[in-house]
């Protein structure tokens, strides 16, 4: 079973997008969804998890190591961030996009294999994007970049997977197509972390939820427990009512206009 | 062929070293260097994900120019001719790098920036070092430098500097998949698992050092760097397995032809970067118009 336990986390930019005191727990086909308003340093949070900021104060242990002790190679054989996929700015094929993600397993001076070109094959397929393999990634749209983007974190065969929220840019259709995949990779026993701000989401995949109510204060719990209107209200600073649907036999929060 | 070879070991007979001297070598330079260039180009345009990076407008060239300036000043051999136009453009690409940080600008406009920038403050070292020179075979050897010539180079210089020519295209060639690693955002690149920063240095010290090693040959020599990499990313695509190699064989040819027109155009040598202008720029005319991504 593998596990991401964060205690006491806390991380301070010279200026300002401080997080503080941040228990987290996710581990092997669980999604935590990290629920938070804009600013409130979900990013933050994303980029101590996936190492990017490792001069981060109290202890993030994957699998029982601190993160800050794995060397960076070894690191992205167990976790891979998803970054936002409107972001990514490449020309490159989805294909050659993908195999970058076995970079760490060769020396600057090697070249892909075979196999890293199969895994990469199997990927594309995983995610669903197959007649697109040769397009180039400037000529996708945004739903595409983020499956694109998912699978070259795939392509890495991470056992914990980082998304800083990959639903934001998308439309209903993507957004389902995103969430999907994300319920399907847990399945397979993958870890996933996700930050968002839309609670809907949450019901829709998550197991756990972690709500980022301030600076200092991360509650994390249950979808069921954590979940509530008055939790949500507080976190937004706006009304949140929700209703259970009896179509989709799970609650839906609406926003009220205060 | 036997000719040629035995011209490499010093015991042809005088015709025909009389031709390969005149021709072979340049024409050897010619590919180096063309090589060079466009492979320094295609690696700085990855590492810094804009098309409009190049030698030139990064400051490399100038950067070099003034440590050759410099050097030539001082009468210095070769080699220190070499290390002075090295250690400048590197020192060039530095300052350039750091001003562009402190202008914390989220587009890639402010790199361009800070390398026109660095290109104006060493113009005008180069101006002052042109201005103390002496008029007589100083001034002539730095303005040789600044438009860029074959005509010049030698056995003797060709030895000195092709070697490490050579080394830096080997070095770029079998690194090449890694550059389309390094053309990502950073966080992306430290989570997949390689050293962002290292790397980027790493590259950027070996296209400088190709830069730097070619300006050392024939001076500065401009749109080689920064046209090739995208008329070689049209015919094989973006992916640095390819695009790289094929600039390197585009940026010879493209030299070869431009040479040659500077040297049959009149009775003496026009300088190439007038010549390379004349080709490159209506060719990232027509890459513009074309609405390739160029990153910027």
């Amino acid at each position: 079973m593998f596990s991401l336990v964060t205690s006491n986390l806390s991380f301070s930019y010279k200026d300002s997008n401080t997080i503080s005191n941040v228990d987290l727990k996710v581990e092997s086909g669980q999604v935590l969804v990290i629920l938070g308003p804009n600013g409130i340093g979900k990013s933050t949070l994303i980029n101590c998890l996936s190492g990017v900021f490792n001069n981060y104060h109290g202890s993030i242990k994957l699998d029982g190591d601190e993160l800050k002790k794995i060397s960076s190679k070894e690191l992205s054989h167990k976790l891979a961030l998803v970054s936002q996929g409107v972001n990514i700015n490449t020309n490159l094929s989805l294909f050659d996009y993908l195999l970058l993600g076995r970079s760490s397993f060769h020396s600057i001076f090697s070249q892909p294999n075979k196999i890293d070109e199969e895994l990469v094959d199997k990927v594309i397929d995983r995610i669903g994007l197959d007649d697109l393999r040769s397009t180039s990634l400037q000529n996708m749209s945004g739903g595409q970049k983020q499956l694109a983007s998912i699978g070259r974190a795939l392509v890495q065969e991470p056992k914990l997977l980082i998304m800083d929220e990959p639903t934001s840019a998308l439309d209903y259709k993507n957004q389902v197509k995103v969430l999907k995949l994300v319920k399907r990779l847990s399945d397979q026993g993958i870890a996933v972390v996700m930050s968002t701000h839309d609670p809907n989401q949450a019901t829709m995949v998550a197991s756990n939820v972690g709500l980022l109510m301030s600076r200092e204060t991360y509650h994390q719990g249950s979808t069921e427990e954590i979940l509530n209107d008055e939790y949500l209200s507080k976190l937004y600073q706006t009304p949140i009512i929700s209703t259970f649907n009896e179509v989709l036999q799970r609650n839906v929060f609406g926003i009220g206009m205060g | 062929m036997t000719e040629v070879s035995k011209f490499f070991f010093g015991n042809a007979n005088s015709a025909t070293k009389l031709i390969l001297n005149l021709r072979f070598i340049r024409i050897i330079a010619v590919i180096l260097v063309g090589a060079g260039l466009s492979m320094a180009g295609a690696t700085f345009q990855s590492v810094f994900n804009n098309g409009l990076a190049s030698p030139n407008i990064l400051g490399v060239s100038t950067g070099a120019s003034v440590g050759a300036a410099i050097a030539i000043l001082n009468n210095a051999p070769i080699y220190i001719i070499e290390l002075a136009a090295f250690v400048m453009g590197v020192v060039t690409v530095v300052l350039t790098l750091v001003i562009d940080s402190f202008l914390h600008s989220k587009s890639s406009i402010g790199l361009i920036l800070s390398g026109i920038i660095m290109s104006g403050l060493m113009q005008s070292i180069l101006g002052s070092v042109k201005y103390v020179a002496d008029p007589e075979d100083q001034l002539q050897s730095i303005v040789y430098w600044e438009m860029g010539s074959f005509m010049k180079v030698d056995k003797q210089a060709l030895y000195s500097v092709g070697p490490v020519i050579i080394v830096g295209i080997i070095f770029l060639l079998v690194t090449r998949w890694r550059l389309n690693t390094l053309s990502l955002d950073l966080a992306t690149v430290k989570t997949i698992g390689i050293n962002p920063r290292l790397n980027r240095n790493v590259m950027i010290a070996f296209a400088t050092l190709l830069t730097a090693a070619a300006v050392c040959l024939c001076g500065v020599i401009g749109w080689i760097g920064l046209v090739v990499p995208h008329i070689s990313r049209q015919i094989v695509g973006d992916d640095n397995r390819y695009a790289l190699p094929m600039s390197a064989v585009v940026g010879s040819v493209l030299l070869l032809i431009s040479d040659t027109i500077a040297r049959s155009i009149s009775v003496n040598d026009i300088p190439l970067s007038i010549v390379t202008g004349f080709i490159g720029v209506p060719i990232f005319i027509f890459i513009l118009i074309k609405g390739r991504n160029i990153g910027v």
